[in-house]
């Protein structure tokens, strides 16, 4: 693996290998781009069949939050960490201990949190040793973030409502949600709050059955969810899911849900463009979850409803994503791309004057 | 071999990879041990044919100065940068600001000097970035040309090694053969000269002999001829690599004390010397003077302190013979037993909180 040519194909500005056998640890941290702040990225960890394969995901990983982050808003940057190991069988006081050094060695250019392989107990234990961790257990944290999430997409889904219908309103509206876990859940909630007729699918029973008795949606068969006579699919499941097959039998207008990596392909965004369905970019309407996050970084720490209001954000972000795909002639996942690209160009040439310490 | 793997088998901590893509910085830095403090070490500025290449010279140097850092006592430990470029065409302002910055990221935990390809110019433009830079000049708040020193250390350890074989230390009388007449052999030559030693001379650059043979009455031998040179003292002073399997054979020397790195093309040839009863002071303990100086330099320099740690090279070395013929081992397994020890013993009692303003 040429490391070089990797950082220079995107512009990756650090990539960090640390090593501690004492504790068994292999870990690599990559910041992407820190034009917007401190770089904050998730943590996972995963047995990797090799090197170049953690090498991969940390670089593929990281600038997806480069993207998602700048999309949100935020003021932070990209980056993103991977621990080589299993974690059924490698974890260890040790590890997470020696992970946080190197992780309070970057000086808070890199913010880390939990992700696949990861949960808030690792993160407590990370946080003995640097102050650079968010999603951690103690009071002043985040906490379950999907209710801000199911927030997020639902402004999401009526700035596309607008488009499409010239209405924001969902009353009397078909959504299909794909996933009854706890955005799924939460979604759901607004959604009947607000008038709609819900379906849902996911092959937990137990999910599926306890969101059909709360909220009173209509449970149908996973491979059914695609092809229903709805208005609406929200995809709050699993990535992956909007593809070749999907998409053909597809009659909602707008897609629109938190699941991450919703397309198979950048090939099917285009395909999804030409059946005329809305595609809202996964991560600029599922970023609520980040928001929640990355609230506990303000001053004071955390608040629930300040990260609810900022949630509120992605509805104008959507809406500014669908302006730029009609700008450039280009579909909505291309759209969200340059919204991105655009906000750190305009705080990039922000930086160019220069400003004495001491004022912010 | 992937990069956990060469890490693992030298014992590196952290290997850091930085790009910029406005200027096309390329560099690695290499962070081998920090028990003693933050890893002191130079930056390197070369044209790797590959990408491996610069790994492997960053991860092999970066160790190197762990050991040197912990047998000159002083409280650093071991670190190395490579930038993967041309010294002769490829820098700039940009190059070098975006170079301090990317230190400054580091927090600390790296203090980088000059070494092949880069240039106290160079760092005043770093400088303007990062506040972990030594080796800067005179005139910017830096110790300026470490050479000075690196031959006052030299000079020290000759004298070492003499009062170790002969029981007296004065060169007076004494023949040496320096190889290599750059900025630390020249000096040294010098130094020897006016202490009453026969000084013989080669270097692959005809000029630098001819200068010096203006100055003083040297004996200038070819570059081939230095290894056969009758003397007590052969002083290796220009590139790594000399002591093999070709050179030993040829030496008539009873000591082997010079500046420059690397000078045992392999370990075992520290066994080699030791058995045909020459002895040899280890590279990296005596010629750390210049190191020694730029460690003093952050935190502020004192010339004269930066002087008194350097002759403390005298003792050291002589502390490091005995402990070889304690040991029953040649004086570069003694050199590494010693850092070991120290880095054992450190570790050891950090572990205590106490609690410091």
């Amino acid at each position: 693996m040429e490391i070089f040519a990797r950082m220079a194909e995107y512009g990756y500005e650090q990539v960090v290998f640390c090593h501690d056998p004492a504790a068994n640890l292999r870990a690599i941290i990559a910041i992407h781009d820190t034009t917007l702040g401190p770089a904050l990225g998730g943590c996972r960890m995963w047995p990797y069949a090799s090197e170049d394969e953690a090498i991969n995901d940390v670089l593929r990983l990281a600038r997806g939050m480069t993207y998602k982050n700048a999309a949100a808003g935020l003021n932070l940057g990209g980056g993103k960490s991977v621990i080589i190991g299993d974690p059924k069988k490698d974890k260890s006081e040790a590890l997470f201990r020696a992970f946080g050094r190197f992780v309070q060695s970057l000086q808070g250019r890199y913010i880390t949190a939990e992700d696949v392989g990861i949960n808030v107990e690792d993160m407590d234990i990370v946080r003995m040793e640097t102050e650079f961790v968010t999603g951690i257990s103690a009071p002043g944290s985040s906490g379950d973030p999907s209710v801000v999430t199911a927030y997020g997409v639902w402004q999401g889904m009526k700035a596309c409502a607008a488009e499409v219908w010239n209405s924001d309103s969902l009353r009397g509206k078909r959504v299909a949600i794909q996933g009854a876990g706890h955005v799924g859940y939460h979604l759901a909630e607004y959604l009947r709050d607000e008038g709609a007729e819900l379906y849902v699918s996911d092959i937990n029973e137990d999910a599926l059955n306890r969101l059909v008795r709360d909220i009173g949606a209509r449970a149908v068969d996973p491979d059914e969810i695609y092809g229903l006579d709805v208005d609406v699919f929200a995809p709050c499941a699993l990535g992956a899911t909007l593809n070749e097959k999907t998409i053909a039998l597809m009659k909602a207008k707008i897609v629109a849900g938190s699941a991450n990596n919703q397309l198979a392909t950048p090939a099917d965004g285009d395909a999804l463009e030409a059946r005329g369905i809305l595609y809202a970019p996964d991560y600029v309407i599922n970023a609520g979850g980040v928001i929640n996050v990355a609230d506990e970084l303000e001053p004071g720490g955390y608040n629930r409803e300040r990260a609810m209001k900022t949630a509120g954000r992605v509805r104008r972000n959507v809406e500014r994503v669908i302006a730029i795909a009609k700008r450039d002639h280009v579909p909505t996942y291309v759209a969200a791309d340059r919204m991105a690209e655009e906000r750190i160009a305009m705080v990039a040439r922000l930086k160019t004057k220069y400003i004495p310490a001491g004022v912010s | 071999m992937g990069i956990f793997e060469k890490m693992s088998k030298q014992g590196h901590e952290q290997l850091v990879f930085a790009y910029d893509r406005s200027t096309n910085l390329r560099t690695v830095v290499a962070i081998h041990n920090t028990t003693l403090g933050p890893a002191l070490g130079g930056t390197r500025m070369m044209a790797y044919p590959t990408e491996d290449d610069a790994i492997d010279d960053v991860l092999r140097l970066s160790r190197g100065m762990t050991y040197k850092a912990a047998a000159s006592g002083v409280n650093y430990g071991g670190g190395k940068a490579v930038i993967w470029g041309d010294p002769g065409h490829d820098k700039s302002e940009g190059l070098w600001r975006a170079y301090g910055q990317f230190v400054q990221a580091l927090g600390g935990r790296f203090i980088t000097g000059t070494d092949m390809g880069t240039y106290p110019q160079d760092f005043v433009l770093a400088a303007q970035e990062s506040d972990y830079l030594v080796g800067l000049p005179e005139e910017y708040g830096g110790s300026g040309d470490t050479s000075i020193l690196t031959a006052v250390g030299v000079f020290e350890g000759i004298r070492a090694c003499l009062q170790h074989v002969y029981g007296k230390d004065s060169v007076q009388g004494r023949t040496v053969a320096v190889q290599g007449v750059g900025k630390v052999g020249a000096r040294l030559a010098r130094d020897l000269h006016e202490h009453g030693a026969i000084v013989y001379v080669c270097d692959v650059d005809e000029t630098r002999v001819a200068a010096l043979a203006e100055e003083m009455p040297v004996r200038v031998v070819s570059p081939e001829e230095i290894y056969s040179v009758p003397c007590d003292v052969f002083s290796p002073c220009s590139v790594g690599g000399v002591l093999n399997d070709r050179t030993i054979p040829l030496l008539q020397a009873r000591i082997v004390a010079g500046s420059a790195n690397n000078q045992l093309q392999e370990e075992r040839h520290g066994e080699m010397l030791h058995a045909r009863g020459i002895l040899y002071a280890p590279d990296y303990i005596i010629n750390a003077g210049g190191m020694i100086q730029v460690a003093e330099e952050w935190g502020g320099y004192v010339k004269e302190e930066a002087e008194r740690q350097t002759r403390l090279i005298y003792q050291r070395l002589l502390e490091l013979f005995a402990l070889a013929e304690r040991e029953g081992v040649s004086p570069n397994r003694a050199a590494d037993l010693m850092v070991e020890h120290r880095l054992r013993t450190i570790h050891a009692i950090h572990k205590t909180m106490i609690p410091r303003a």
